[in-house]
């Protein structure tokens, strides 16, 4: 027995969801819409056993094999704002939660992605110190509540980002004039700011042992937000070096992640920069744009195991380009836009 | 300088940072408001020359000789300084700020922060349960469940309402490091460092149902209030001490 957690109308889960049922795995969905109708019984001692019932269905937790988790805050959804501590109802879905948590801890199934494994994304520059031992170079970074030191790293550095620190989305942005007097504010709390790294972005997905690289060109500091920032982005599948791929691969299983989706940047001298490792990727956007098998891919997962080699990386290359990036200048015409 | 890293409320904190200061350490207490005045500058990769605030004084990375850990994170209701809106985006950052900088600190910590929480690991009860169990300690199973809302069930009460905290047992025993504070039997002390180790928290104290060989755990506690036990506060001193020393001999 498969089990998704999260919601019927998240991308992901829906496409991975989709190619099961395709499969005719009959996963089983539990979503958080319908907490109130869940039911958890757990037991622990050595091992966690016990019965999920879905809606009247009884699952044992021992047949569960696999679990592919995307919940969302469970105070945040819909059916919960509004209500009192002492509701039966938000009482009741947090107990789910957490009995569900402490199982997903303790079983031996197949988990994407294991809770520790994702945490270290709420912390991006203790991340970066981890991505750093897999032999990707990192940018120059200050964390600082000083407008001084923030304004002499600027001048050191001459073209600096600000993004969050922790794991809450932010818009990177470059810091311009503008925002030299309210360079004041940091003094309320630490602010990070990096070098900025001039160059083109990749997105790599690792599900496994399978990588789906796709090259992305936007002339946007965060190509996420190019057109609030009045850009485009194009998106690419595309083949990497296999040194990158090996770092990809190493990178995602030494932080514990059996799908990930990593943020790569390569400069014009062919430095490859690590920004960031997501531990539950949106894949669907670029699923789309590329025709990567990625949801296929997880599928695949988590029905026959880790190693699963169904579908080699390769087989992403006749939807893109095929272009090596072992030097961007020899690109040719899929070359890198020029940036500010 | 030793730290203590806690909430502003911690009482507890604040009187054991008092007491290292009055016995001649140089001691500080770090909670949020330190992190509200304009002094930090930490470059990733380089805490050792890192500027902080301690208690209203600065502080470098290299002076900070010893971290005890009192908070898992920086909560929104602790920066009452801040806009009401800005206060939990601001308590996420500072919580993802120290874990960086700590991790990168040289000194000893209890306990290291991980991703999870600034405080170690932080296990679940349950987690904790399993993990005996594997090792060998006698566990009495916990049963808990949460029914569908509406449903009427025969099944027998759950042992322990989620998020409330496990009874204590009876004997203690407390875990720095390699070190033992406790009467217990033997046996039981290389189980409570064997379980430490597996966890992989260098303070914590054990509960077990008895202080004789054969005792069930029963929880675990990776906070233990060093006020009330008169031997934990000098054999923390005292691992810092062991541990620096260990370290610049490395250096």
């Amino acid at each position: 027995m498969i089990l998704l957690w999260g919601l019927p109308g998240d991308g992901p889960l829906r496409a991975v969801y989709e190619v099961l049922r395709r499969r005719n795995c009959r996963p089983a969905f539990l979503n958080q819409h319908d907490l109130r109708h869940t039911s958890i019984k757990l037991t622990v001692a050595d091992q966690a056993s016990g019965v999920l019932s879905l809606k009247g269905e009884n699952i044992r937790l021992e047949d569960i094999q696999a679990v592919y988790l995307r919940p969302y805050e469970t105070l945040s959804l819909p059916c919960m704002r509004d209500l009192d501590k002492s509701h039966a109802l938000r009482q009741h879905a947090l107990n789910v939660e957490d009995l569900l948590l402490s199982w997903i801890e303790l079983t031996p199934a197949l988990v994407i992605n294991p809770l520790e494994a994702m945490a270290s994304n709420n912390s991006k520059p203790y991340q970066a110190s981890l991505i750093q031992q897999f032999g990707f170079a990192v940018p120059d970074t200050l964390i600082t509540t000083n407008p001084q030191a923030a304004l002499a790293f600027w001048q050191r550095h001459e073209k600096v980002i600000y993004k969050s620190i922790s794991g809450t989305r932010s818009i990177v942005s470059c810091l311009t004039e503008k925002q030299r007097a309210r360079l004041e504010l940091v003094r309320w709390c630490p602010t990070q700011f990096q070098q900025y790294i001039p160059g083109d972005d990749y997105r790599v997905h690792v599900v496994d042992q399978q990588l789906f690289a796709c090259h992305i060109y936007s002339p946007a500091a965060d190509y996420r937000y190019a057109s609030q920032q009045g850009a485009s982005a194009t998106i690419k599948a595309c083949l990497l070096p296999e040194l990158i791929q090996e770092r990809c691969r190493l990178l995602a299983r030494g932080l514990g992640l059996l799908v990930a989706g990593i943020d790569l940047r390569c400069t014009p001298e062919g430095e490859w920069y690590c920004f960031e490792v997501n531990p539950s990727p949106a894949f669907t956007y670029f699923e789309q744009e590329t025709k990567q098998p990625i949801s296929q891919a997880i599928s695949s997962l988590l029905v026959e195991g880790r190693e699963s080699e169904i579908y080699p990386f390769f087989s992403s290359l006749s939807y893109g380009e095929t272009c090596s990036h072992e030097n961007l200048s020899t690109c040719g015409d899929e070359g890198p836009r020029s940036r500010e | 300088m030793l730290l203590i890293v806690a909430h502003r409320w911690d009482t507890s904190a604040r009187r054991l940072a008092q007491r290292w200061t009055d016995a001649g350490h140089r001691a500080g207490l770090l909670t949020s408001a330190d992190l509200l005045t304009p002094h930090w500058q930490f470059v990733t990769g380089q805490a050792l020359t890192s500027t902080a605030c301690i208690a209203g004084e600065r502080v470098a990375g290299e002076e900070i000789s010893g971290v005890l850990m009192r908070l898992a994170s920086i909560s929104a209701r602790e920066l009452p300084e801040l806009a009401e809106q800005d206060r939990a985006y601001a308590a996420d950052e500072m919580t993802a700020f120290l874990r960086s900088w700590l991790t990168e600190l040289s000194c000893p910590l209890l306990n290291r922060p991980t991703a999870v929480s600034l405080a170690g690991p932080a296990w679940r009860h349950e987690r904790w349960l399993a993990a005996a169990a594997r090792i060998g300690i006698p566990v009495v199973p916990l049963y808990k469940q949460a029914v569908a809302l509406g449903t009427r069930t025969s099944e027998p009460a759950t042992d322990l309402e989620p998020g409330a905290q496990p009874a204590e047992g009876t004997a203690q025993i407390t875990v720095i490091g390699e070190q033992c504070l406790s009467d217990g039997d033997p046996s039981l002390q290389s189980q409570a460092r064997l379980l430490a180790r597996v966890a992989g928290v260098e303070l914590v104290t054990l509960h077990f149902s008895g202080a004789e060989r054969g005792a069930a755990f029963v929880a675990a506690d990776t906070w233990p209030d060093i006020s009330a036990n008169p031997r934990l506060e000098p054999a923390v001193l005292a691992y810092f001490r062991r541990l620096g020393r260990q370290r610049g001999e490395q250096a």
